[in-house]
């Protein structure tokens, strides 16, 4: 098994340990709540033991009160500056999911310029939901929402919708038109998994698109050694994001382009053997 | 394209120097010896090309030759470089503020707050 494998196997275990809570209907209350995970993980799954960083980013954006997020942010910052979107591809529950589902049998949807261009979505989907919706609702209804979370995140709906309107009747009682939505958009999601490499980050996630503009600064990651790199373009061919150099905003530092790199230009550079020649461009 | 080497000649000639001492011997001191360096005779004529294409095509034919390279137009300490290393500091000192700011105000309970509370929005209820 691959290395990158086990370790998203790992994270998604570090991140819902609490299994048994799945059948109980409820949700863990442990101090480690205070604390959020790099990658998209939904607090309200039964099983999670600390807070999703984008559930938690909008929840000070609504509410009574809208709060300027300085903990959340931080985090994110700090996630960001130490390891990129090596979180999407080595650190992301909902990413391994992806890549899981998109292993079984089926066609198989290439990247391409139109995917390319889709990927800029998830930038946009930041902007709306994450910033502008949740105070659109706010100044319209005096109460924030959290847009992102309530209307799109499948995330939400597989780890916490599922678990907690299984076994909770009184929850259940509660459904109406907005989980029927969310239960069919959970759908498209899951479907679209199988022909598509990883719809939801390449297309829609607002973390992956935080730590995309953070990719060249991190201190973990793909880089590529401008000085010996002859833009043959073999890295970008391989790899299944919508990635136009290895190291870009798009790459989750997966690892696939190394052996593909004709002159050895890519590598993966750890905390400080990384050189100002070398760029995550 | 002299208007072009002239610029890149005034910021980095230096670095292209050692770039081109590093695969020949008859090396140079200008951009026109770079230009005609024996690795590029049998390549199409270089109009209207930037430096960095020069560097590019040069490394293609030293891979195709299959000879050691390893040259760029990036060097250490160049303003693009600094420019990284200044923007990765601020992001360190911005990210060390906001989480002691954060810390600060209590902001962690804030957190927990929501995360210890099913939260209705995300699994479809409210």
């Amino acid at each position: 098994m691959a290395k990158r494998t086990i370790a998203q196997f790992f994270s998604t275990l570090l991140y819902n340990p609490y299994l048994s809570n799945l059948t109980g209907g409820r949700i863990s209350r442990e101090w480690t709540k205070n604390i959020c995970v790099p990658g998209l993980n939904c607090y309200s799954c039964p099983a999670a033991a600390a807070a999703c960083p984008l559930g938690s980013l909008q929840s000070f954006f609504s509410g009574a009160v809208p709060k300027f997020p300085a903990y959340v942010l931080g985090t994110m910052l700090l996630f960001g500056l130490l390891l990129g979107r090596v979180i999407c591809g080595w650190a992301c529950p909902f990413g391994f999911l992806q890549e899981l589902l998109h292993k079984l049998p089926g066609p198989k949807l290439k990247k391409s310029k139109l995917t390319q261009k889709l990927s800029r979505l998830k930038y946009l989907w930041a902007v709306v939901f994450v910033l502008i919706l949740p105070f659109a609702f706010f100044f319209m209804t005096g109460i924030g929402v959290p847009a992102f979370c309530k209307f799109i995140c499948p995330a939400g709906t597989l780890e916490g919708a599922v678990p907690l309107l299984s076994f909770n009747p009184m929850l259940r009682s509660a459904a109406g038109w907005l989980t029927v939505w969310k239960f069919s958009l959970l759908a498209v999601f899951l479907i679209l998994m199988i022909f598509i490499y990883r719809p939801f980050c390449r297309w829609f996630c607002p973390l992956g698109a935080f730590y995309g503009l953070l990719n060249k600064y991190a201190l973990l990651g793909i880089t590529v050694n401008t000085s010996s790199c002859i833009h043959c373009g073999k890295c970008a061919a391989v790899c299944k994001m919508d990635t136009k150099i290895a190291g870009d905003h798009e790459c989750i530092s997966c690892g696939s382009c190394i052996s593909s790199c004709p002159t050895q230009a890519i590598q993966f550079h750890r905390l400080s053997n990384k050189n100002n020649e070398s760029s995550k461009t | 394209m002299t208007s072009r080497i002239k610029s890149y000649r005034k910021q980095s000639i230096p670095h292209y120097v050692q770039g081109i001492t590093s695969f020949s011997k008859e090396s140079t001191t200008n951009i026109k010896s770079y230009l005609t360096a024996p690795i590029l005779q049998n390549t199409q004529p270089l109009n209207n090309c930037s430096v960095k294409d020069i560097m590019l095509l040069c490394r293609k034919e030293f891979f195709k030759k299959g000879e050691d390279f390893e040259f760029s137009e990036v060097r250490a300490g160049s303003k693009y470089a600094n420019q990284v290393i200044d923007m990765k500091k601020y992001l360190w000192l911005a990210a060390a503020a906001l989480l002691s700011a954060g810390i600060y105000f209590n902001e962690p309970r804030l957190v927990f707050g929501k995360a210890a509370r099913i939260c209705l929005e995300c699994i479809g209820i409210g």
